[in-house]
């Protein structure tokens, strides 16, 4: 069969069409990949694309309709219109990873072809198919708003600006590449004589394979290789898939292929084919047997003494991790008022647009892993524990990163395609679909808290938080995560008397890993609930209270006695307050509950305590007067190259278009503790600074002695050398040349380790106005005034752009994003984004966005980290404001709209 | 319009849908992903594409595929098809014969042409042997003596091509 198609007006003929879908055909036949694949089941829209003026998801049809069709994709770079949305999408910061680009840019032109001056609100409706988890959906708003040729009147922050690096709007790296389709992420890379790896799942939550039998799987033509948990081989010993060093003494308890499988997310073996379709097919003809073993959802079940063992003796993973600081009994025993009350919070999915892919290749000696990693070094520690490959034989290449969020952080399927790459000696990809992506990703750790707290004379006297970790089946980065969120119980609150105390269990969920915020919007949520709780009992002003007892300028982490670098959270909460037209915490109409709900929380920068973080950097200078930087940040979008490139220009003196930052590779790069705990700009930011600071120095050394001068005499000044009487010697560039080409022969760069015990926290205050339908219980979350301490402002629009993705991801923590499972089975019930809803455009409040602007004395020009700060205070913010509305009392996230039914009775 | 092509490589017989000017040289590298396969000219001079067609070397890259119907077609895939290195292979490893590597697939082809034609050649019949490939790197010394080498019987054969 034959059909005949225009795609992008060129006639396109396509033969024996074996029910491909349009995605499909685009993609692989016509190399055309700007449509992504997100989901394939139609619920993303990354693939969007317009046929005969339609906008369609291109996974959802099939070839073989398209007869006479006329197709528009993202690379119609003939259309003025699509090439104005690309531009606008650009300039407005409406890209980050830039995955859901293509097919944002596409819904926006079908917006925009329906209705040339849409409103905000119709723009909203009109995405409402298309997934972000990004942006928030502010900027591509704005965006498509720009287009229409409307004028926009929002306000953005205002950031004090240096010279003109910092404190000035840039999109992230290569932003117009993202909106044109041509940014090229893993899945659009073109390898040689490549193979296609699949994974077999469990087939149910807990239980244990008794037999497999694999040879009618190996018949199949096409199949090369089959690697099961039956295998005993060197490579099949148990690892912990969040070791990033060889140091690290964590408990190794999982395995590739586990036969004692704990979720129905565990791998039980893996085929590599010729094609992803072979390898699909060999899978399901694996044949094995299995018997079932108790599934424990529920950690109190599994904390019991006679619960069925998840692991080897019990399901506890860790117990008694905490500490206390002061006499936290006694104190309250000197109390006026006692408060106690018990927290949840759930597990949340990263639901990036890009599901976890890797491409590993094996030449007989060395392993390179080209996979879109958060953590480059951590990847390589990992393969070479597991292959018994020394350092220098195991390459990890980051490739473009479609988010992340913490996803990507974690090993999920890189080691997989590693060995069977190692196995068939040759280039194999394993790539996830949603629905495997959901069952073996990782979640946000959820946690149960028992929050108690005495206050005397309206001030804390003391604090007792315990929590319960619902771990999954292996021990991952239980430890770590421990020590996450108990940080953040000693840097808000003025308290002589804090206790912390965790117990980590082991049930038969999806394993719990990194997700943005990691422990902090947990603990966060439970405390913040907490007070707003105790004032609306005591009747009192929770503004007023928290204003009582914040940190402020000059207050010292409880924990360790260091003054805090810089706080400002006070500041946060009278100004979001200031923003805020409804000064009264609850109203009514004649259909809705309003309720304003208040929160504000603290992150830290950096890997916490007990190792101070560190990041090598060097910068050297070209010939020209332009610089390379080797240091190892991870761009998923959220703007970290550009970060880099404006602090070193900053201090160089030069456009930041002169400054190139190494893409991480781990024979090249620096080594780095990888794109996590809001790191980059605080760590990787203060160690090219302190590089580009070197380098002046170097600079002005050569230029003495070649010039045959004082080094006192001499200043640098925005890429030129000159006497302190202002007379020019030389530009940098000319210095350059002169020490490379002439002796000694050297090239001009300089080398900085850096590191810092003193940690600044990134405050936050948000004030939430939802409404509550009478009728219907439905939550629309009408407003929130968020106002940030995170520092001097850098790139204030890609600041904005993580408050608002931030958002995003808190509010669907808040009130939609839902883990569900069979209460039987145990099985994941939430495999598509049917089933785990995020926010959509239409469903985003309004946001009003601030931050504080005042430098961070250890920053990086003054400047903190945002990216998991921008999160931590809006889940209890928008509880509190539901509790607000209808006088309920939630203790536990998410609400959704059954919850609220069943306590309006509904 | 496109031909259908049917013909033996490696041992295995394929049939490929082809553009009726197509060299053999690309069909080999990008409908059937066979990569040894180098093009260092184009025009037949430097021996880089060279493949056994029918017991003969020939270079592929002045070879109309469509010219190929039933011919019995080896690549240097074939050598170490499974997963051994023929004794050529290994002889050019062991004598240094390869130093950037590009045109080594098509004279150890060449290589073991000959010595299928001609167990066993003089030095000079070797040099005449192998005169269609050109090397920039090596000097052919060690190349020459890589092929005596396995004329001399040095190495075993291990079957890697004896199918």
């Amino acid at each position: 069969m034959t059909v005949n198609f225009k795609v992008n007006n060129k006639k396109v003929e396509i033969k024996d069409l074996d029910n491909l879908s349009l995605l499909k055909i685009l993609r692989e036949h016509l190399s055309l990949k700007g449509a992504k694949c997100g989901c394939k089941t139609g619920d993303c829209g990354t693939c969007s694309v317009i046929i005969d003026g339609e906008l369609v998801r291109s996974c959802l049809v099939l070839g073989k309709n398209l007869e006479g069709k006329s197709i528009k994709t993202i690379e119609y770079y003939k259309d003025e219109k699509i090439r104005e949305l690309q531009e606008t999408f650009t300039r407005s910061g409406a890209i980050q990873c830039g995955f859901c680009t293509p097919g944002m840019i596409m819904a926006a032109y079908s917006i925009l072809e329906k209705n040339p001056k849409p409103t905000k609100k119709e723009i909203r409706e009109g995405l409402k198919y298309n997934l972000c988890r990004c942006t928030g959906y502010e900027k591509i708003v704005d965006a498509i708003y720009d287009a229409s040729g409307q004028v926009n009147t929002k306000k953005h922050i205002i950031a004090s600006v240096f010279k003109g690096n910092i404190g000035t709007s840039k999109p992230v790296q290569a932003a117009l590449e993202k909106a044109e389709g041509k940014f090229e992420y893993t899945d659009d890379l073109v390898f040689n004589n490549l193979y296609h790896g699949k994974i077999l799942f469990a087939p149910s939550a807990h239980g244990y394979i008794t037999k497999m039998n694999i040879e009618e799987a190996k018949k199949i033509e096409g199949v090369l290789d089959i690697v099961t948990c039956m295998d005993q081989e060197y490579w099949s010993k148990d690892f912990n898939c969040h070791i990033t060093s060889p140091f690290e003494k964590l408990v190794r308890n999982e395995k590739m292929f586990n036969r004692h499988f704990r979720y129905d997310g565990d791998k039980i073996a893996a085929v590599v084919a010729i094609s992803e379709e072979i390898a699909q097919k060999a899978v399901k003809a694996i044949e094995y047997e299995f018997k079932t073993y108790p599934v424990i959802l529920d950690v109190k079940k599994a904390m019991k003494d006679d619960s069925y063992p998840i692991q080897k003796d019990n399901n506890i993973a860790a117990r008694n991790i905490g500490y206390e600081i002061g006499n936290v009994e006694d104190a309250y025993k000197d109390c006026d008022i006692l408060f106690e009350k018990e927290y949840h919070t759930q597990k949340q999915s990263h639901g990036m647009m890009e599901p976890h892919i890797a491409v590993a290749n094996y030449d007989g000696e060395i392993l390179t892993l080209y996979a879109p990693t958060q953590n480059v070094f951590g990847f390589r520690s990992l393969m070479t524990e597991i292959f018994d490959l020394p350092y220098n034989k195991v390459r990890v290449i980051k490739t473009n990163i479609g988010g992340a969020f913490g996803a990507k952080s974690e090993v999920v399927v890189e080691h997989i395609a590693s060995l069977l790459a190692i196995r068939v000696k040759g280039t194999v990809k394993v790539n996830l679909s949603r629905k495997e992506e959901f069952l073996c990703g990782k979640t946000r750790t959820a946690i149960d808290f028992n929050v108690k707290f005495g206050v005397k004379n309206g001030k804390f006297k003391s604090m007792g938080i315990d929590a319960v970790l619902d771990r999954g089946g292996y021990y991952g980065s239980t430890i770590d995560l421990c020590y996450a969120w108990m940080d953040k119980v000693y840097k808000l609150y003025e308290c002589e008397n804090i206790k912390t105390n965790t117990i980590a269990i082991y049930t038969n969920t999806q394993n719990s890993g990194a997700v943005r915020g990691y422990g902090a919007p947990q603990v966060n949520f439970a405390r913040e609930t907490a007070i707003n709780d105790y004032c609306r009992d005591q009747g009192l002003d929770k503004i007023q209270f928290r204003l009582d007892n914040l940190f402020e300028q000059g207050s010292k982490d409880i924990a360790t006695k260091e003054t805090m670098t810089s706080v400002y959270v006070k500041d946060c909460l009278t100004r979001a307050y200031e923003m805020i037209e409804e000064k009264r915490n609850k109203w009514e109409d004649e259909n809705y509950y309003y309720g304003l709900g208040v929160a504000v929380g603290v992150h830290g920068n950096g890997i916490g305590l007990p190792v101070a973080d560190f990041a090598s950097s060097s910068i050297k200078y070209c010939a020209d007067g332009s610089v390379i930087v080797n240091t190892t940040v991870h761009d998923m979008g959220q703007g970290s190259t550009i970060m880099i490139k404006k602090i070193v220009a900053e201090v160089l003196g030069i456009d930041d278009d002169l400054v190139t930052v190494l893409n991480p590779d781990t024979n090249s790069n620096y080594y780095s503790n990888g794109a996590y705990a809001t790191r980059e700009t605080w760590v990787n930011g203060n160690s090219v600074k302190a590089a580009a600071d070197e380098l002046i120095k170097v600079i002005i050394n050569e230029t003495a002695e070649i010039h045959e001068k004082n080094i006192e005499d001499l200043i640098y000044l925005d890429g030129k050398i000159a006497t302190k009487a202002g007379d020019l010697v030389a530009t940098a560039a000319e210095v350059v040349l002169h020490r490379m080409h002439k002796p000694p022969f050297k090239e001009i760069e300089a080398t900085v380790h850096f590191t810092n015990p003193q940690v600044p926290g990134s405050y936050m205050a948000n004030i939430v106005i939802s409404k509550v339908d009478k009728k219907t219980g439905e939550v629309k979350v009408e407003k929130l005034i968020a106002v940030h301490d995170v520092g001097r402002a850098i790139n204030p629009m890609m600041l904005e752009g993580q408050i608002e993705g931030g958002i995003h991801m808190g509010l669907g923590f808040a009130i939609s994003e839902e883990v569900k499972y069979d209460k039987k089975t145990g099985k994941l019930e939430t495999i598509n984004f049917k089933k785990y809803k995020m926010f959509r455009a239409n469903d985003m409040p309004e946001i009003h966005i601030e931050i504080v602007n005042k430098p961070d004395s250890v920053g990086p020009l003054g400047a903190k980290g945002v990216g998991e700060a921008a999160l931590t205070a809006v889940a209890p913010a928008v509880i509190d404001s539901i509790n607000e509305a209808i006088g309920s009392n939630f203790n536990k996230i998410p609400v959704l709209q059954k919850d609220i039914q069943e306590f309006l009775g509904l | 319009m496109k031909l259908m092509l049917n013909m033996t490589i490696n041992n295995e017989k394929i049939s490929v849908e082809i553009e009726p000017d197509s060299r053999l040289l690309d069909v080999l590298r990008d409908d059937l992903g066979l990569l040894g396969t180098k093009e260092g000219c184009g025009v037949g001079e430097c021996g880089a594409c060279t493949v056994i067609i029918d017991g003969k070397t020939a270079n592929s890259c002045v070879t109309l595929a469509a010219s190929m119907e039933g011919c019995d077609i080896k690549t240097i895939e074939y050598l170490s098809k499974n997963g051994k290195l023929h004794p050529m292979q290994k002889s050019f490893i062991d004598n240094s014969a390869l130093q950037c590597g590009f045109c080594t697939p098509g004279f150890v082809l060449s290589g073991v042409n000959l010595l299928e034609r001609n167990p066993n050649p003089t030095e000079e019949e070797i040099k005449e042997g192998i005169s269609g490939n050109i090397c920039r790197c090596t000097g052919y010394e060690q190349i020459v003596k890589a092929v005596e080498d396995v004329r001399d019987e040095k190495y075993i054969k291990d079957g890697a091509c004896d199918e």
